[in-house]
C-alpha cells in the first residue's frame, strides 16, 4: 500500500518542539492536518497550532504492515520521531 | 557504481536487523574519473527510527568523513534501505540528493534488489556493479 508521508513540527503546551510524521492512506493535506489534531487532542496537545507552515507533505512510499493496518482501521499512523510522549 | 558481494550482505544483513525501519550508512570507497567504487560502510543510526524515512545525526556524518580522511578513502555514497518500497528514491530522497549529490545506494525490503542514484539536475540511475 502506497502511505504518505506529512512531516509535522508543533509547539507543546510547554514550549517544547515535537516532531511526527503523520503517515495517510490519501494524499490530501487538510486531512493530515486533521488528523495530526486528532492525534494531539489525544496526547492532551489539542491547542497546538497545526496548519499547512507545521505541517508539509513530504512524499509518498510503501509501509510495513503494523503501519498499514493503523491506516486502515483509523485513516492516519503517527510516526513519532523528537519530543513526542512516549 | 562498483559494491563488493561481502559489502553488500553486510547491507543486507544490516537493514535486516533495522527492519522495520529504514537502515541508513555512509559508504566509504574511492572516485576514479567520475567512478564510484564502494569496498566499506560507516552504519550511522537512523535518528529519525523511522519505516518511511532516515535521517543521520550531524556528529555520525562528521565521524565518518573523519574515517574516510584517516583512511585515505573518499566518501563513495549514501546507503539507506526502504523495507516496503522499491529501491526508488522518494521525493524526500531526491531533495537530500540534491543537497548531497553523491551516488545514493538504496535497497529495497520488497525483492532485496539494491539500486544507485545520482541527481544530476534531474535524479538518474547508474549502473550498479557487484564483484
Amino acid at each position: 500500500m502506497e502511505v504518505h508521508v506529512y512531516d509535522t513540527y508543533v509547539k507543546a503546551a510547554d514550549g517544547h518542539t515535537m516532531h511526527f510524521d503523520v503517515i495517510t492512506g490519501e494524499r490530501n493535506h487538510d486531512k493530515a492536518i486533521q488528523y495530526g489534531k486528532e492525534w494531539l487532542e489525544s496526547i492532551g496537545e489539542g491547542s497546538a497550532v497545526m496548519t499547512t507552515n507545521e505541517c508539509q507533505f513530504c512524499h509518498s512510499q510503501g509501509a510495513p504492515e503494523p503501519v498499514v493496518q493503523e491506516i486502515q482501521q483509523k485513516g492516519y499512523f503517527i510516526q513519532k520521531m523528537q519530543g513526542c510522549p512516549r | 557504481m562498483r559494491v563488493g558481494s561481502r559489502l553488500l550482505r553486510r547491507l543486507v544483513e544490516h537493514s535486516g536487523r533495522c527492519a522495520p525501519n529504514e537502515a541508513c550508512g555512509i559508504l566509504l570507497g574511492t572516485i576514479n574519473g567520475g567512478a564510484y567504487t564502494a569496498s566499506d560502510i560507516i552504519f550511522v543510526e537512523n535518528t529519525a527510527k523511522s519505516p518511511v524515512r532516515f535521517a543521520m545525526d550531524d556528529a555520525d556524518v562528521l565521524g565518518a568523513y573523519q574515517a574516510a580522511e584517516r583512511d585515505n578513502l573518499d566518501i563513495a555514497g549514501i546507503y539507506h534501505s526502504h523495507p516496503s518500497s522499491p529501491a526508488e528514491p522518494s521525493e524526500t530522497d531526491q531533495t537530500y540528493m540534491r543537497i548531497n549529490p553523491t551516488v545514493w545506494l538504496i535497497s529495497s525490503g520488497l525483492d532485496g534488489s539494491f539500486r544507485a542514484w545520482h541527481m544530476e539536475g534531474r535524479v538518474r540511475e547508474i549502473p550498479l556493479t557487484v564483484t
